[in-house]
């Protein structure tokens, strides 16, 4: 028996398909072969025709009503036409009126200008006499004259000019400087960054007045341009660290960068890892601290935080008020700091460990009070503590999307009200409650607000291994996520430096924060090329010598004497 | 090695580590049991015995720098018998790796989880051992670098708070056992301590080896000074007879000192862990490494994850505790001629072939 051919319909689906790429073929190719013509056309260098030059320019910044283009002529002899072209809202445009328009329309009619035809004749006239801008640049491809209009500058186009002449008129809206929201401090500068980068280089340039300090611009986002500046200290970054950064800047392909977490997300060494790789900072006293220490500081426009690479796990622990109070004071906190740290991590592992598999550990009184406590609750030590976890997290991420007014209420309410009505509900112990309390106080703690986000999360495995198998999972849970910390790199430099591989000069600033003559050495795990801070190498000896040596010191008085100091 | 770059300071670190490691295997018991409160002297000789068994084997290393051990056997020996002896060499760290890794999981089950199932404590500290792998030497290096302080600082405050209870009397008679059984306490011993020979695998990677051997000498030394040091502070808290009845008497004397916290040894535990994850671990990747030194298109990442499942069967095998110590015994006493007597064997040839091929040399000249 045959089998019979069936003839398998086309689904309507395939055939609508089809339909559409059929019609968008047949529309698209003739602007596709535009699209790329215009691509080829804006790699080419001007023509010095005007009007040529204002049809490619007019298509390539696709005619938004934004771009104004001012037709003018200029001087007296031969009437120069010439365009102005920028975009509104992104120049000062009193500047403009001031130094180019008067200067070009006005003053031009009353000097005997002579008549210019050459190109050179054109430029010289313009840029050496007629304008008074200070930042005056030559541009000859058209694809040049578009990214410095769309960045805020204007340009200056003439018949028979076979270049563009762009002028340095940016100037928009932007917030002020105003106290760093991330990073305050009782003791230390008020200024952070804003969104504008060059004011936030030069608020790093106010901190270090050496020329040393170097600066290079370049544009990232394909479509964004956005404007980012690597900071470095030349003579004390290693050269190698600067070609890498700019190396890893280069590799960036994207089309917007809106934000230097945008950077950060695309230079670092490993993406999986929950740990920061890069610091970032809005204040520029840590920005100006990093450089000095032989690190290196990415600055973009739009963001008012700089991103500071290499980081090690010991970067994200200290805040920048450490540095500013006595070493002793400043220690102490440290180590309350890092104790606080453990406490994020392992307090509501711990308390699972204990209640399921080491009840012995716990002091009979206490076994007892928590076990009258727990009594009424119906779940596991476990799921209790995972209750409470997720409701604080939820609480504390409601408190930062409202308002700050309506985020305090919402904490009060969360913590005080729903935890105590927990507890009276039989939902949780009230141990618990301290435990999620102490481990979320701890996590508070840390300066660095995206080593905390990693420190929250990593406390939920550790739970579970707890509940698993005690202090053993909890061991083996610390093993796996020490032995991927020393495992990470951040460009380069091993994350847990300086505790391994051990650099003892570094250790001045890890656990303890030494004083601060001791820190004479810039750490050698970030290999700088000029290891001394200063030029002496000062030591609490000869610290203490030359301060007190022929140094002020009034003797015991006597009542003679106030009377004669008094007289006097 | 390739890429992997680490201090003299770090792999020299790894020999005090493996000598922390003897609190979880039943070492101790085995020596009270045949030596009474004598083996002292066994392990005393042991130790100088292995410092001179290294500073041997450490001239081999030094005459090849850029290479392993696995790398130039065969070269040495000849195919035929070189890749033999290398398997040889590295299995005998697999199967410490592995008789540890049942050892690990006793003596947790024994003293704190003794309701999990083996297989769960196993499987377990598999996973924590394929991390390892996957950060390489560097990152096994690294996380000893940081975890030894804390484990020596365990040992000390352990060893401090044990003198309160210490009886030195329990150390006479001297000798109560006599001198049968001391050869073979000084072949454990021995095999315990010349696990340095480790360095000919890694030397390669190591950057500053200028001193490294003096160094290395003096570490063995330490290492077996807390060797004796514990078999000491254990024999004069419990007495040798007592002693020997427990399996892991150091766990028993930690229990029995007082802390301030009941069962404070749970938490110390932890520390235990950490020291001997690392010896595990980096046998495993010594094991690993060694092979993808042989068959160079696998990489050590492939082959340390691979015997895994292996390791893993292995360590099932003993139906119970008696039989993994009798194992662990015997295995101890056999890698000692392995370990040891490759390299020497090696360097001697080493040192016939370099005379004969001056004389040969000279005879042409």
């Amino acid at each position: 028996m045959s089998k019979r051919k069936m003839k398998r319909p086309v689904p309507a689906k395939e055939m609508a398909r089809a339909r559409q790429e059929q019609q968008q073929g047949q529309s698209s190719n003739p602007s596709q072969e535009e699209a790329q013509a215009l691509r080829e056309a804006a790699e080419k260098c001007l023509e010095p025709d005007l009007q040529a030059n204002l049809v490619i320019l007019k298509k390539l910044l696709g005619n938004s009503d934004d771009v104004v283009f001012r037709e003018f002529t200029t001087g007296t002899a031969n009437k120069l036409p010439g365009v102005l072209i920028f975009v509104d809202g992104l120049v000062d445009k009193a500047m403009l009126q001031r130094d180019t328009m008067a200067s070009l329309m006005l003053w031009a009619q009353e000097v005997v200008a002579p008549a210019v035809t050459t190109a050179d004749g054109i430029k010289e006239l313009v840029t050496d006499q007629l304008l008074s801008m200070i930042e005056v640049k030559e541009k000859e491809t058209y694809i040049e004259l578009v990214e410095e209009v769309l960045n805020g500058e204007a340009i200056l186009l003439f018949n028979g000019l076979d270049k563009g002449i762009s002028l340095g008129v940016k100037s928009w809206e932007h917030r002020g400087i105003s106290e760093p929201s991330t990073e305050t401090v009782i003791r230390g500068s008020r200024e952070g960054f804003n969104e504008l980068m060059k004011s936030s280089i030069a608020l790093v340039r106010r901190r270090i007045k050496d020329p040393a300090l170097h600066v290079k611009f370049s544009r990232l986002g394909e479509r964004s341009f956005t404007d980012v500046g690597v900071l470095h200290m030349e003579g004390i970054a290693n050269p190698a660290l600067v070609k890498e950064v700019a190396r890893r800047l280069d590799l960036i392909k994207i089309d917007a960068i809106h934000e230097s977490g945008f950077i950060e997300q695309l230079i670092e060494d490993n993406p999986f890892s929950p740990f920061p790789q890069v610091q970032f900072t809005e204040r520029p006293d840590r920005v100006a601290a990093a450089l000095l220490e032989g690190r290196i500081a990415i600055v973009a426009d739009g963001s008012p935080m700089a991103l500071i690479v290499p980081a090690t796990l010991s970067n994200f622990l200290p805040s920048a008020e450490d540095y500013y109070e006595r070493w002793l004071l400043m220690s102490a906190i440290r180590f309350v700091r890092t104790i606080s740290l453990f406490n994020a991590i392992l307090l509501p592992a711990i308390y699972i460990a204990l209640i399921n598999f080491h009840q012995e550990i716990i002091p009979a009184s206490l076994a007892l009070a928590i076990a009258g406590s727990r009594a009424g609750v119906p779940f596991p030590a476990v799921i209790e503590a995972f209750i409470m976890e997720f409701t604080f997290e939820l609480l504390r991420e409601a408190g930062i999307r409202l308002p700050a007014p309506i985020g305090s209420t919402i904490g009060i309410v969360g913590g005080i009200i729903i935890g105590q009505a927990a507890v009276s509900a039989g939902i949780v112990s009230p141990v618990m409650v301290i435990v999620v309390a102490l481990t979320a106080i701890g996590s508070f703690s840390i300066p660095s607000f995206n080593a905390a986000l990693s420190i929250r999360l990593l406390r939920f495995p550790l739970m579970i291994l707890a509940a698993m198998f005690g202090f053993l999972g909890i061991a083996a849970g610390a093993i796996l996520v020490l032995i991927h910390l020393v495992s990470l790199k951040s460009f380069g430099v091993p994350y847990m430096a300086p505790l391994t591989p051990l650099t003892l000069n570094g250790l001045s600033d890890t656990l303890v924060r030494a004083p601060l003559w001791s820190h004479s050495v810039r750490p050698y795990f970030l290999r700088p090329r000029n290891l001394r801070r200063s030029s002496q190498r000062p030591s609490y000896y000869q610290h203490a010598k030359e301060m007190h040596k022929d140094g002020l010191d009034f003797a015991p008085l006597d009542e003679r004497d106030i009377k004669e100091g008094g007289q006097e | 090695m390739k890429g992997q770059r680490i201090s003299s300071h770090q792999a020299l670190l790894l020999i005090v580590t493996l000598s922390l490691t003897l609190v979880f295997q039943p070492v101790f018991r085995e020596l009270m049991l045949r030596d009474g409160n004598g083996a002292w002297l066994p392990m005393t000789a042991a130790t100088g015995a292995s410092i001179i068994a290294l500073a041997i084997v450490l001239n081999l290393a030094q005459r090849f720098p850029d290479k392993s051990l696995v790398q130039y056997l065969p070269k040495v020996w000849g195919y035929v018998l070189g890749y033999p002896m290398a398997v040889l060499f590295l299995s005998v760290f697999l199967a410490k790796a592995t008789i540890n890794v049942r050892n690990l999981a006793d003596f947790f089950i024994t003293s704190a989880l003794p309701e999990t199932p083996i297989s769960a404590v196993i499987l377990l500290i598999l996973i924590l051992v394929a991390s390892a792998v996957l950060a390489g030497l560097e990152g096994i290096v690294r996380f000893n670098e940081l975890v030894v302080p804390a484990v020596l600082a365990v040992f000390i405050l352990v060893g401090v708070l044990a003198l309160r209870h210490a009886n030195p009397w329990f150390m006479l008679p001297l000798f109560e056992r006599g001198f049968d059984g001391m050869l073979q306490s000084f072949m454990t011993s021995s095999s315990y301590l010349t696990e340095a020979v480790f360095l000919l695998l890694i030397f390669p990677a190591i950057v500053d080896t200028k001193g490294l051997k003096g160094r290395a000498l003096g570490l063995l030394g330490f290492s077996g000074f807390i060797f004796i040091a514990v078999y000491v502070s254990m024999v004069t808290f419990f007495g040798a007879t007592f002693g020997a009845a427990f399996t892991w008497p150091y766990l028993e004397m930690t229990r029995s000192i007082a802390m301030g916290v009941e069962r404070a040894e749970a938490i110390l535990m932890v520390f235990w862990l950490l020291a001997a994850y690392v010896k595990i671990s980096f046998f495993i990747y010594l094991f690993a490494h060694g092979m993808s030194q042989l068959i160079p298109k696998l990489p050590a990442v492939w082959i340390g994850l691979g015997v895994l499942p292996l390791v893993f069967y292995l360590s099932l095998l003993p139906p119970n505790v008696p039989v993994a110590e009798m194992t662990h015994s015997m295995l101890s006493q056999g890698a000692l001629l392995v370990q040891v007597g490759i390299p020497v064997a090696t360097l001697g040839l080493v040192i016939l072939q370099s005379r004969g091929g001056k004389r040969h040399a000279r005879r042409k000249a």
